[in-house]
């Protein structure tokens, strides 16, 4: 178990414009599980190759529980990979390609098999390991190249998008193990993945990147529930938040956000500034009811099933509303309803920069670097 | 699982205590060094001396640098009449080369391609004009295209074609036709291959879509097989005509340039004969130099998209 | 061709297959001759024989014309390639001179190895077969050793110039050796190496390191890059890497590449023939001096092509499919 900690890391590829990695300053806490989630380009690989040392950073330091390991090449860093690929050694069969770390470690072939056994009993693999890479399942193939990070014990894993290859039910279950695994080890595990599902359902803390830089650093929940700009508030969340842009003005001494048809009463709120906005707010903060008796009025334009709920896309003059309509309720296309908006759960952000505006009475959002303890 | 015999900090060799950078050059230097210093003795310092050489006269001892002569030896190139008939006669063999070869190739790969019994016997038997060393394509065809005794001769009398045994080896400029033909049963079969190999890689699919839209054979292969294979065919255009000018061995052995004196020269066999029979090294660096040229441009220009995606 | 009548497809196909095999019938029977009936009316009649042949059965059923077409076509190509090399190579290799001047006889009337034994016993001929053996097989390995270091090198390692260095391989590649003849020439006098085995082996080696290189360049830019990242994250060196995962995994390409550096200096004349002057004969060379009127002995020229032809030609049988592969992998990409 280690703190990996990135202190002014800059990663640029010559030739190419933007910088794969921009100033970056981070600290991966010991003995989490942390996913580095983001869209493809976001720069998210790339850290993993410097932590790993199969790339070469441009500025700045890595550093492992304190010791510089910036320039030091991979064989001599303690840390093990799982790659997308698998990368499963083709001329070696399942058990000797998990042995491969204790065989160069200088381990007797007596120990090496035997704590293949252990890690393969662990993941289930027990009768597969005399077979070659090529006669194993996908499946079988990421716990074979699991096994082989597991077995020598490094003080940090790295997992480079390991189950995107899997269909969505063997997913499910490998995330469960993958959970597991990481509890039983207690080792720091750094996740890549552009898949807000492994994000909630395994890790710790999570670090949302994209172009290269990191938009947050949170908890999970904290990445849902207090979004750090828009760019995360629209990334996190089975579907999409909905945005409306407008002005938040003073009438009668209480707030307002007004958007043409679309507006909501912000009562006492304190610490919005007066002005341009824009409001974000997910599906579970807005309520569909009859039409007399609330505050807008829309159009449905589209329903869609994510079992067990109902959401409904309304339109309010030219605004798209995302609603969630609890079970019991139907509602169909064209129908008329009325549309209100939970005070609680709406997001505010900077209209020109997207940056969250963080108001009063909430905790304030951690976004990235080193987490002081 | 413990395990932890070692720990990371020992693990690798001594190029593993560089920092990353500095093992991956550490390693450049170690595996290149003999592979650079054969290639900067071997061909580099050879293309320098022989660029001085092109600039001498004639040395004390062949080979040796001679007066410095400034650019005589490359000025008699434009007076050299053996240069010019050189240069159209490597027309000669170049043009049906690339032509017929080419053409007979795609016939051959297109043939191949479809199944029927003993293709992999066709197919492998396009590998002996390929595998053959082109003296013993020589020896061959020499006797096979023989006047009296070759077997050619013979059939062509027995089938009633003509009266008497031609004469295929001899005459001007019939020799030369001939050893472009030879040439070409030597070659086709690699182009045939290159075409038959792209070929496998045309999506089935495409071809059946075409089917369903009740394209007729022509018409599949004019507009999808045929546009498929543009690069392909390129390519062997450029393979060929890149082996044609350079080619040497079938010239030397079945004619030595004659009959005559130099009717079945190339510039290819000029600049030998320049350099290894009459020693005139100086001349002979200059016809080489061309000749150099030309293949390297002709030879970039081939792997130029390959080179570019490497380079990156 | 209208395939919804197949009483005139059928009649089409069947007046198609009987031209072709009343044309063949004829020259094999020579019964036109006496008739003065032309070539080119044969040849005529033998295409529009075929083109009936597959219009009359492709009409009959799906593409059944095209393939029969096809396997008569082929069997055409089959002649024009096996005829040449099979009667005088291999047929003339056995039978006796005097036969020979009576015309070529498609079976042998007293077939005979007496051509090898003489063969064997001109001096240049048997010295120079073991040293075109000797010097293709040290070069094929040598230029495989040094080529798999230098490639993988310039595919997979970072270092200044490494852009200089693949341009340079693959401008030494294309050089004609013409133009390093002459210098490495003097070179070679400079050093005592002209005419010697050693001088030899070198020259064959300088002439096979670009195109093996060349191609070991493509094969280890093939290779998955995470397998090596993956070995030296596990703990490995890169020579650890190298040895137990990366050549492991390009065996086939490896000796694909060593068989074309075998090739390429077996087939060899140019260099083989200037480095010679008395004392280092090679094989090419000495066909060469076989196929000169002076020397020339039928059964014995035959029975030299043989020899030279079978390294090469059983290589090539043997690794048909490695070798087209790799044919195909230069011309598609």
């Amino acid at each position: 178990m280690a703190e990996v900690r990135l202190d002014r890391v800059v990663k640029r590829y010559p030739g190419l414009a933007a910088d794969a990695v921009q100033e970056t300053s981070l600290t991966f806490e010991d003995g989490l599980f942390t996913c580095i989630l983001g869209p493809s380009g976001s720069g998210k690989s790339t850290i993993l190759k410097l932590l790993a040392g199969i790339e070469e950073v441009t500025s700045g330091r890595i550093l492992m529980d304190g010791a510089d390991i910036t320039n030091v090449t991979p064989e001599r860093r303690d840390v093990a990979m799982v790659f997308q690929s698998y990368a499963l050694y083709p001329n070696m069969n399942a058990r000797d390609n998990i042995a491969f770390p204790l065989m160069l470690r200088g381990l007797g072939r007596q120990e090496r098999y035997r704590q293949v056994e252990e890690v393969a009993e662990m993941l289930g693999i027990r009768g597969l390991l005399d077979r070659q890479p090529r006669a194993l399942s996908g499946g079988e193939r990421q716990r074979v190249a699991l096994g082989r990070a597991i077995v020598r014990s490094p003080k940090v894993f790295l997992l480079d998008e390991p189950i995107s290859n899997l269909d969505a039910n063997l997913r499910a279950t490998t995330r469960e193990e993958l959970k597991r695994i990481h509890q039983r080890l207690g080792a720091t595990f750094i996740y890549v993945t552009h898949d807000q599902d492994d994000a909630e359902a395994m890790s710790d803390r999570v670090v949302l990147m994209a172009h290269g830089s990191v938009q947050q650093y949170d908890t999970p929940t904290a990445i849902y529930r207090r979004p750090a700009n828009r760019f995360v508030a629209s990334f996190v969340g089975r579907l999409p938040m909905s945005f409306v842009r407008g002005e938040i003005r003073e009438e009668e001494g209480r707030l307002r956000f007004d958007s043409g048809p679309v507006w909501v009463d912000l009562a006492g709120r304190r610490g919005l500034p007066a002005g341009p906005v824009v409001v974000g707010v997910r599906p579970e903060g807005v309520t569909i009811s009859s039409s007399r008796s609330a505050p807008m009025v829309g159009k449905v334009t589209l329903t869609e099933v994510v079992a067990p709920d109902l959401y409904a896309t309304v339109s309010v003059g030219d605004v798209s509303l995302r609603a969630r309509v609890p079970g019991e309720h139907v509602v169909g296309v064209g129908d008329e309803v009325g549309v209100t908006f939970v005070r609680s759960q709406l997001h505010f952000f900077d209209a020109t920069s997207g940056e969250r505006i963080v108001v009063e009475d909430e905790p304030a959002t951690v976004r990235s670097w080193d987490v002081a303890v | 699982m413990a395990s932890g015999v070692a720990t990371a900090r020992t693990m690798g060799n001594r190029f593993s205590r560089l920092s990353i950078r500095r093992e991956s050059q550490a390693y450049a230097l170690l595996f290149l060094v003999p592979t650079t210093l054969l290639f900067v003795g071997l061909v580099g310092y050879p293309v320098l001396y022989s660029l001085l050489l092109t600039v001498s006269g004639r040395g004390a001892a062949p080979g040796q640098l001679g007066a410095f002569v400034g650019l005589a030896n490359w000025a008699r190139i434009a007076s050299d009449p053996i240069f010019s008939q050189a240069v159209v006669q490597t027309l000669m063999y170049v043009i049906p080369a690339a032509v017929l070869g080419v053409l007979v190739g795609l016939g051959v790969a297109l043939v191949l391609n479809e199944r029927f019994p003993g293709r992999r016997i066709v197919r492998a038997a396009l590998l002996i004009p390929w595998a053959l060393p082109p003296v013993v394509v020589a020896a061959m065809f020499q006797w096979f295209l023989d006047s009296r005794r070759g077997l050619l001769g013979q059939w062509l009398v027995n089938a009633g074609l003509v009266d008497q045994s031609p004469i295929f080896l001899g005459g001007v400029p019939g020799t030369l036709y001939m050893l472009t033909a030879i040439h070409i049963w030597k070659t086709m079969p690699l182009l045939a291959l290159m075409f038959l190999v792209a070929l496998q890689y045309l999506p089935n699919e495409t071809i059946q879509a075409a089917r369903i839209d009740g394209a007729s054979r022509w018409r599949r292969f004019r507009y999808v097989v045929l546009p498929f294979l543009r690069p392909t065919i390129v390519a062997a255009i450029i393979i060929q005509v890149l082996i044609t000018v350079q080619l040497f061995d079938l010239i030397f052995a079945l004619t030595g340039g004659g009959p005559g004196r130099y009717s079945t020269y190339n510039v290819y066999f000029y600049t030998f004969k320049t350099t290894f029979e009459q020693t005139d090294f100086g001349y002979g660096a200059v016809l080489a130099y061309i000749v150099t040229g030309f293949v390297v441009v002709l030879a970039l220009l081939l792997t130029r998209g390959r080179a570019r995606s490497i380079l990156s | 061709m209208n395939a919804s009548d197949p009483r005139l497809a059928r009649a089409a196909a069947v007046a198609g297959g009987g031209l072709v095999l009343a044309a063949a019938l004829l020259e094999l029977l020579q019964i036109a001759r006496p008739f003065g009936f032309p070539f080119w009316a044969w040849a005529v009649a033998t295409l529009a024989g075929l083109a009936l042949l597959w219009q009359g059965l492709n009409a009959l059923r799906q593409d059944l014309g095209a393939r029969v077409v096809a396997w008569i076509l082929a069997i055409g190509v089959l002649v024009v390639i096996v005829v040449p090399f099979g009667f005088v190579v291999v047929l003339g290799a056995f039978q006796r001179r005097v036969d020979l001047l009576t015309g070529p006889h498609v079976i042998p009337p007293s077939p005979t190895t007496v051509a090898f034994d003489q063969l064997m016993r001109i001096p240049y001929f048997e010295e120079g077969l073991r040293n075109s053996l000797l010097v293709s097989t040290t070069a094929a390995i040598v230029t495989t050793l040094l080529g798999t270091l230098g490639a993988y090198a310039i595919a997979r390692l970072r270092f200044p110039a490494r852009s200089a260095t693949y341009t340079a391989v693959m401008i030494a590649y294309m050089l004609p050796g013409v133009a390093i003849l002459v210098p490495l020439v003097a070179i070679f006098k400079g050093l005592h190496l002209i005419d010697t085995l050693p001088g030899m082996a070198i020259g064959h080696i300088a002439l096979t390191v670009p195109l093996v290189t060349w191609i070991l360049i493509g094969t280890f830019e093939g290779v998955e890059p995470e397998l090596e990242h993956a070995a030296r994250i596990d703990g490995a060196s890169r020579l650890q890497a190298l040895r137990r995962v990366v050549l492991p995994v390009t065996v086939p390409s490896v000796v694909t590449a060593a068989v074309f550096g075998f090739v390429l200096s077996w087939n060899d004349l140019l260099v083989s023939k200037v480095l010679y002057v008395g004392s280092t004969p090679m094989l090419a060379p000495a066909i060469v001096n076989l196929m000169d009127p002076i020397n020339r002995i039928e059964p014995q020229l035959s029975m030299a092509g043989l020899i030279a032809s079978l390294p090469v030609l059983t290589i090539a049988l043997l690794m048909q499919r490695y070798l087209i592969r790799g044919l195909g992998e230069g011309a598609v990409k």
